[in-house]
């Protein structure tokens, strides 16, 4: 609704653009639209109530509203032969669509809630279908997407399910396997921009095999991709760019290819660009060589690689991964120093970068939205079962003159799928605006490049097929059950009362299976809740108010030596905390709370019976003041001193408080010493110097399994680790964002050509690391709402009607004496034995989806019964609450006219 | 059958304002003139596509002039009743007087 909004004094534009479609074409239209514009014109001037937007709003959805059911009556007018009166199928059809729509005006009320109810149900599946497509069905966007696999390696004695490849290991599987048309590899990096074109700028790369891109068969937008040899250790150093890199920082220029230009202080040439919206692996801007001297290289050492292929036609999943497994088993023997206990697999390579758990909340959130669906059909089949048993005289006398079984079916389908398409299409337009919110939540988040959930054709189709089953599923059941009536026994006598369609049962079935439904989602939605109660309120054991921080990575060609990075490390904490406003400035590979490494460590002295029993502990390589950056007090011994951050001063290392609980002998942590690595390490025994508190690890995808990961953590000192790259960490004394710019010109002052990246407050930083609880408690807690209020719609419904058909009944009963409390008490009394029939079985089923969903829960255990007693009180007293209603009208039927009646 | 078919009450009504209002009759005058003389409200919708319908059965035509700025810039229409019309009015109005004679005592009575 952005941009509506004309200006002054011109009605709005959306209006006249509804009108201009459905008005005639020519001077005939375009006079209605001016007749209303002065209109509009005379009542703006007039300044009169209400406001001359809403009037031309009304009067413009009044006038299409007219001419499209003109056109419409046209169109079916001209179906029928001229003049004729004879039925054939096509005008009985007709003349069903014209009842329908009569019935529909007749009732609005029902068919209101009717269309509402299915628009809610088919809405929240389209959206949540798109989300799943895009996410998880469609897959990359390359030719023959779904035999695209990511190879990786595993050490399963170490519980490590998939680890990344080295270049030999890459290189030996590329020569001996036969399952794929090719293999190549390629790892995730930085690349800086640095020329005459504008600032310095850093950009996602990746550094990929030659065969790379040949292989993806995504053809380039211009020039070339690489070419064989192209990442040969002396080749020339070139670059493909993204579309979007060359749009916005080369200006389009269309003579690019074949220029050099500076990337990562080196000249590289241009050889190509790809296509708008490529930017494979992940969310890449540009593609460099992996240009690596194998020869030279120890075996195991260099980057770690990612590998990808694409399956031979015909060559199965399970073929491949038995070659994998044979390759690495050849691998094992002839290398065992290395290879030993590595195993290979596969997996299709969208999953690579879609984790697990997402995967199983995206399916759990499409089963509950076809869940809520289901509830609307329940919903709706009971309304219209409800019309149909009013209905009854007008299907007996149908019937009586003559109307088969089929006609009378047909006439109630029909209604069914007008009210059904008036759902959908309300449930469409609820679908979009929900994809619109969902990727608003979802914006800011470094996803994969083909994850794009959009309004398209699968999506449409499903959003059809949707609402098909739920014209059938809710229009069939009334249909069949109505037209199955005894005749004689209607038009003999309707003033009885009671309904002879054997709705009771039916209705009862279908509201206690609503409440099932429900109250799972509700236990659903609790846990959601409760996870993203339990993510707010996370112990971090650090400050992260007032402190900013944001990215560098030093190049090798400007900085060769370790001293050249140290150099430079050092003096820009200097500068900066020189600057007024700074109170300290540290460097680590990870900031608290955002994640870190994980490595195997052996504690002095204890014994580790087999290479898997050694412990695993989150670690983050840390420089000076690093804690007292997060204004964080060591509890025993103190932070790394001079000697202990150089290259080649004492091995020392600092823990927290967990670690030293878990692992290390009670009263003397400090002075132990542990280890990096398993059996066969050949790290060094660092001394623990320090003991901190324990600050919060993080850094699983979207926060999802945060509380998973151990919370035994050591902090490494930067002298022993080579690390080009780090994220800088400033304590400020005021708002920390004022400080950016300020941050950026002294980094520029020392490296004008090395940007800092991802600069941000740390308070954002970990608030927008748990996105996947806001998204997901936002989605799920939609869908317990809306379930519930669904389902006690529908309760109220069937209590309420029920208790109209049983009017005299209730008459009698009070004229016999019955109090009103008992009457109440009566209705009351069946309403919650569904409620609670409901319930059991509800709880049951949410207990069983208290599996998947654990996956993404935070800090929730799901057999907590304190989230089952509040949905059960919730639904409960929301239950009773809509049978009270109708038990309360029951009272008051007046026993004198209903013994009239009689 | 269908030229022996009077005109509607609404569509009668529509003739007359367009004469009502005289030479040079334009919709917005027409519309208020009905609600006017008639006491009671006209939704666009039904106005428009009755005139839309005494066109095609040539009871009424129109053309369509420049207009100011005041309709930004989007023509005017100017109706006028075909003789066509105008016959039509004249063989409804014959009707109803016929119908009406002798009834006017009656009608006063009930009243």
């Amino acid at each position: 609704m952005t941009d509506d909004r004309a200006p002054d004094g011109l009605p709005p534009r959306r209006a006249d653009a509804l009108l201009r479609r459905v008005l005639p074409e020519g001077e005939k239209g375009r006079s209605i639209i001016g007749d209303l514009h002065q209109e509009f014109g005379e009542l703006r001037r007039a300044g009169g109530s209400p406001g001359p937007r809403l009037w031309y709003w009304r009067n413009a959805l009044g006038l299409s509203a007219h001419y499209l059911l003109a056109r419409v009556g046209a169109r079916i007018e001209g179906l029928r032969a001229p003049g004729s009166t004879k039925v054939t199928p096509t005008t009985a059809l007709l003349a069903d669509f014209r009842f329908a729509a009569r019935m529909l005006v007749k009732t609005p009320l029902l068919s209101l809630t009717a269309i509402v109810t299915l628009g809610i149900g088919v809405g929240l599946s389209t959206q949540t279908f798109s989300a799943v497509y895009g996410s998880i069905l469609r897959g990359l966007p390359v030719p023959g997407h779904d035999r695209l696999m990511a190879l990786d390696q595993n050490r399963l004695e170490l519980d490590i399910p998939s680890d990344e490849m080295s270049i030999h290991d890459f290189l030996e599987l590329r020569r001996l396997q036969t399952s794929f048309e090719d293999v190549a590899a390629f790892y995730q990096g930085t690349a800086n921009l640095a020329g005459d074109e504008g600032l310095p700028e850093r950009f996602a790369g990746a550094y990929v095999t030659a065969n790379a891109l040949t292989h993806l068969g995504v053809p380039p937008f211009m020039g070339r991709v690489f070419l064989p040899g192209e990442d040969d250790p002396d080749a020339q150093a070139v670059v493909v760019l993204g579309y979007h890199v060359w749009r916005d920082r080369f200006g389009r220029d269309e003579s690019i290819v074949g220029k050099t230009i500076r990337v990562n202080g080196e000249t590289t040439e241009v050889v190509g660009v790809m296509p708008e919206g490529f930017k494979f692996p992940f969310n890449e801007d540009l593609w460099l060589t992996h240009r690596m001297d194998v020869a030279a290289l120890p075996r195991g050492g260099g980057e770690d690689l990612d590998v990808f292929g694409r399956l031979r036609e015909g060559v199965s999943v399970e073929a491949a991964r038995d070659e994998l497994g044979a390759i690495a088993a050849g691998l094992a023997e002839r290398f065992p120093e290395t290879n030993t206990g590595v195993g290979m697999g596969l997996q299709p390579y969208g999953h690579r970068f879609m984790p697990r758990q997402v995967r199983a909340v995206l399916m759990v959130m499409l089963l509950s939205t076809l869940g809520v669906l289901l509830i609307a059909c329940a919903n709706v089949a009971n309304l219209l079962l409800a019309r149909a048993s009013r209905r009854e005289k007008e299907v007996a006398i149908r019937t009586a003159i003559g109307a088969s079984r089929f006609r009378v079916i047909r006439q109630l389908m029909v209604e069914a799928m007008v009210l059904a398409a008036l759902g959908g299409s309300l449930g469409f337009a609820l679908g979009i605006w929900g994809l619109r919110v969902y990727n608003s939540f979802s914006a800011g988040i470094n996803r994969p490049y083909w994850i794009d959930p959009t309004m398209e054709a699968p999506v449409l189709l499903f959003g059809i097929a949707v609402t098909a089953i739920a014209c059938v599923v809710a229009g069939s059941v009334p249909a069949f059950r109505a037209s199955g009536v005894r005749i004689g026994e209607i038009l003999k006598d309707q003033a009885r009362g009671s309904s002879s369609l054997r709705i009771g049962r039916l209705s009862t079935t279908l509201v206690v299976s609503e409440l099932a439904v429900s109250c799972a989602l509700l236990v659903g939605a609790g846990f959601m809740v409760q996870s993203v109660i339990n993510v707010g309120r996370v112990e971090l054991g650090f400050d992260p108010t007032n402190v900013i921080s944001g990215r560098l990575s030093l190049f090798e060609a400007s900085y060769p030596t370790r001293e050249d990075q140290d150099q430079f490390f050092t003096s820009l904490k200097e500068r900066l905390e020189a600057e007024p406003g700074i109170i300290s400035v540290s460097l680590g590979t990870h900031l608290p709370g955002l994640g870190s490494f994980t490595y195997f460590l052996g504690v002095e002295g204890v014994p580790y019976p087999a290479d898997s029993d050694y412990p695993t502990a989150a670690a983050t390589v840390v420089g000076e003041d690093y804690f007292r950056t997060f204004n964080v007090e060591f509890v025993e011994g103190r932070d790394f001193n001079q000697d202990e951050l150089r290259l080649d001063g004492d091995p020392a290392v600092i823990v927290n408080q967990s670690f030293a609980r878990r692992f290390l002998p009670e009263g003397r942590a400090l002075g132990s010493r542990i280890r990096r690595g398993v059996s066969n390490s050949g790290e060094p025994w660092m001394r623990v110097v320090g003991v901190v508190p324990d600050m919060h690890v993080g850094g699983g995808v979207g926060g999802l399994g945060d509380d998973r990961i151990p919370p035994q953590r050591i902090y490494l000192s930067k002298g022993r680790y080579d690390h080009r790259g780090y994220v800088l960490a400033a304590r400020t004394q005021g708002p920390p964002e004022a400080m950016a710019a300020r941050i950026r010109e002294v980094v520029a002052e020392l490296d004008p050509n090395l940007p800092v990246y991802g600069m941000t407050s740390h308070d954002e930083a970990i608030k927008q690391a748990t996105w996947a609880f806001k998204l997901f408690g936002v989605q799920f807690t939609v869908f317990g709402v809306l379930a519930l209020f669904l389902a006690a719609v529908g309760l109220y419904g069937v209590m309420a009607f029920s208790v109209s058909q049983r009017r005299r009944e209730m008459g009698l009963r009070m004229a016999l004496g019955a109090q009103r409390k008992s009457i109440v008490g009566l209705v009351m009394a069946r309403g919650a034995k569904q409620v609670g029939t409901g319930m059991a079985l509800g709880l049951a089923m949410g207990a069983a989806m208290g599996g998947p969903l654990s996956h993404v829960l935070y800090g929730v255990e799901t057999r907590d019964l304190g989230v089952y007693l509040m949905i059960a009180a919730t639904l409960g007293l929301t239950g009773l609450l809509a049978c009270f209603f109708p038990a309360r009208t029951a009272t008051r039927a007046d026993p004198m006219e209903t013994m009239r009646i009689s | 059958m269908t030229s022996k078919r009077f005109l509607g009450e609404f569509e009668q009504m529509v003739l007359l304002a367009i004469l009502q209002c005289g030479k040079d009759a334009n919709a917005l005058e027409i519309r208020r003139e009905l609600e006017a003389s008639a006491d009671r409200s006209v939704t666009k919708g039904a106005f428009y596509t009755t005139l839309d319908r005494l066109e095609k059965k040539g009871h009424l035509t129109w053309t369509a002039r420049k207009a100011g700025d005041s309709r930004g810039g989007l023509p005017q229409r100017h109706f006028k009743v075909t003789p066509q019309g105008i016959g039509e009015l004249q063989r409804a109005k014959e009707a109803l007087t016929r119908l009406w004679r002798g009834l006017d005592r009656v009608l006063e009575t009930r009243l």
